[in-house]
């Protein structure tokens, strides 16, 4: 319900926040410096491409690793034969297409339904890959001639800053509202007026293509496609934890969550090896229970309670 | 008065393996209010979600306003200008009083005046102006289902569905909303109305349908249900 031109300043600070850590990082970090940032930068984009389903419309995905997997593996499946761009191209829209294929019949179920749903199409996706590898006698995949680390970090930090957008564009449209009415009241939504099915499963789509772009470039980082690493659940949960202790109504949330998780358990990792998840564990239930809507929501509320007075647009949990 | 503007024949719905509608036929005159009554159970919900398109008819036929619309979504109603208050209010709590509007002019017939049609229910209901900014799960229940009729007013309906309004709302506010769907009335859009309030209910209604069973067991003028043995035994308890 906001004209465009007001994304126009979020957008700018993305593009500009993008470019400066594309180009200034790189030469003030060390090969350290740029894994780090890498790692940081992918899950980024992870977290805000799962929002735009999961945070917006409450229908939890714990199918995020199928998507990521699926693009690594036309990835892989396509390297050599096509040009690089087109081959990360091909592996958004690959995981785009599941998302559309798997979201029509999954999104019919709501609540933990949907979650054990998603994590069962997952693990399916997942066996499927493995068992078509195995029959033709592979067991993970070699890449060689994959782009220098700076350059995987360069083109994360792209599609960091894609994924930012739309999830920002996607929260704040036309369409962000209908996602979030169904949120509030999916009976009411349609109700309204809102073709609940197009919106949910839209969304669904989506919110897959950059997963699948980011499995190509992890894979482009290892040099290697091994099917379980890549569809690992684990990596589900950890785009729902990070999302969680951010706040998951918005883009800002889930931008926090990922630094949040990402920075302290570097931290944790260095200085207390361990006790590094104990330590971890111990901050995330302190998050969970202390601010329910994550870091970002809690901290909007108590400025705006503050200040006495609404954040526009940002007061609607 | 002339003309129908809905017209369901032999309406078969249901949920999953429960049938509830067995055969619904009725006609809905254009303007005025046309009541639905029975008791618990009887199918008077499950009727509005089918004419308001939330539920599939299995049977039967449903025509609005001439047009064939058995198979049409809900959206589509909604843009042929359908609206349904549901029971239960169901506004959109954690959203504003003014979002909870804006929502309601969400089809594209309306979209685009969705601010000016706002401004008009303000006018006419000054207190959603008041509370323009509170979250709508703050509100009263009287003003809930203010809130909640006035989102289905802002898509322009020609047939307001309205579900068991009066559900557990204070007897000022209840009469404050006989008074809101007089008005309403008298603005020339129809409404069909579901209530368990069977007197004030039947006093300003023009036509009435009793529904049992899932069947319509009685049809006729509100005020000569009013005054039908039947009726006075069963829903009036006299």
């Amino acid at each position: 319900m906001k004209a465009p031109s007001w994304f126009a300043g979020p957008i700018g600070g993305a593009l500009v926040v993008a470019l400066l850590a594309a180009f200034v990082v790189p030469g003030m970090a060390g090969d350290y410096g740029i894994e780090f940032a890498t790692t940081l930068v992918l899950w980024i984009a992870l977290v805000q491409s799962w929002v735009i389903l999961s945070g917006y419309t409450g229908y939890v995905s714990l199918g995020h690793a199928a998507f990521v997997g699926a693009g690594a593996y036309v990835f892989i499946l396509t390297w050599g034969a096509v040009p690089f761009w087109f081959g990360l191209v091909a592996a958004g829209f690959t995981s785009g297409l599941l998302a559309l294929i798997v979201g029509g019949p999954c999104l019919r179920v709501r609540g933990p339904y949907f979650v054990i749903l998603t994590l069962g199409v997952a693990e399916f996706v997942k066996y499927a890959v493995i068992n078509i590898e195995a029959s033709l006698g592979k067991f993970g995949r070699l890449m060689i001639g994959t782009p220098e680390p700076v350059d995987i970090y360069r083109m994360a930090v792209g599609l960091a800053a894609i994924a930012f957008v739309m999830a920002l564009v996607a929260r704040y449209s036309r369409f962000g509202v209908g996602l979030r009415a169904i949120r509030e009241n999916e009976v009411a939504a349609e109700m309204t007026g809102i073709r609940v099915r197009w919106l949910k499963v839209g969304a669904f789509g989506l919110s897959a293509l950059v997963p699948g772009v980011v499995g190509a470039l992890m894979i482009c980082r290892t040099g290697y496609f091994e099917p379980l690493q890549m569809f690992s659940p684990q990596l589900s949960l950890t785009i729902i934890t990070m999302c969680v202790a951010g706040g998951s109504d918005n883009p800002w949330g889930p931008l926090i969550g990922a630094l949040f998780l990402n920075i302290l358990s570097e931290l944790l990792w260095d200085s207390a090896p361990e006790l590094y998840t104990v330590i971890l564990g111990v901050v995330l239930v302190f998050v969970v229970l202390r601010m329910p809507e994550g870091i970002y929501g809690t901290a909007v509320k108590r400025l705006a309670r503050r200040s006495r007075k609404a954040v526009p647009g940002e007061t609607t949990p | 008065m002339s003309g129908h503007i809905l017209e369901l024949d032999g309406i078969h719905a249901g949920y999953g393996e429960v049938r509830v509608l067995h055969g619904v036929s009725l006609k809905v005159r254009t303007g005025g209010v046309t009541a639905l009554i029975g008791s618990n159970g009887a199918g008077k919900t499950t009727l509005l979600r089918v004419i308001a398109g939330l539920l599939p008819v299995r049977r039967g036929n449903l025509v609005y306003d001439y047009r064939e619309f058995t198979d049409a979504d809900a959206a589509h109603r909604v843009e042929a200008g359908i609206a349904l208050v549901p029971e239960g209010r169901m506004v959109f709590p954690d959203f504003t009083v003014e979002e909870n509007l804006l929502i309601g002019a969400f089809t594209p017939r309306v979209r685009a005046r969705r601010v000016e049609l706002a401004a008009t229910l303000y006018d006419r209901y000054p207190i959603l102006k008041e509370r323009r900014r509170q979250l709508a799960g703050t509100l009263s229940g009287g003003q809930q289902q203010l809130l909640a009729i006035a989102r289905g007013l802002m898509s322009e309906p020609k047939l307001l569905l309205l579900d068991e309004p009066s559900l557990g709302l204070s007897p000022q506010a209840v009469a404050d909303l006989f008074r809101m769907i007089e008005e309403i009335r008298a603005t020339g859009v129809t409404i069909m109305l579901v209530e368990q309030n069977v007197r004030s209910t039947l006093e300003i209604s023009d036509t009435a349908f009793v529904l049992e069973t899932g069947e319509i067991a009685l049809s006729g003028r509100a005020a000569d249900l009013l005054a039908d043995d039947r009726v006075r035994q069963a829903y009036l308890g006299l």
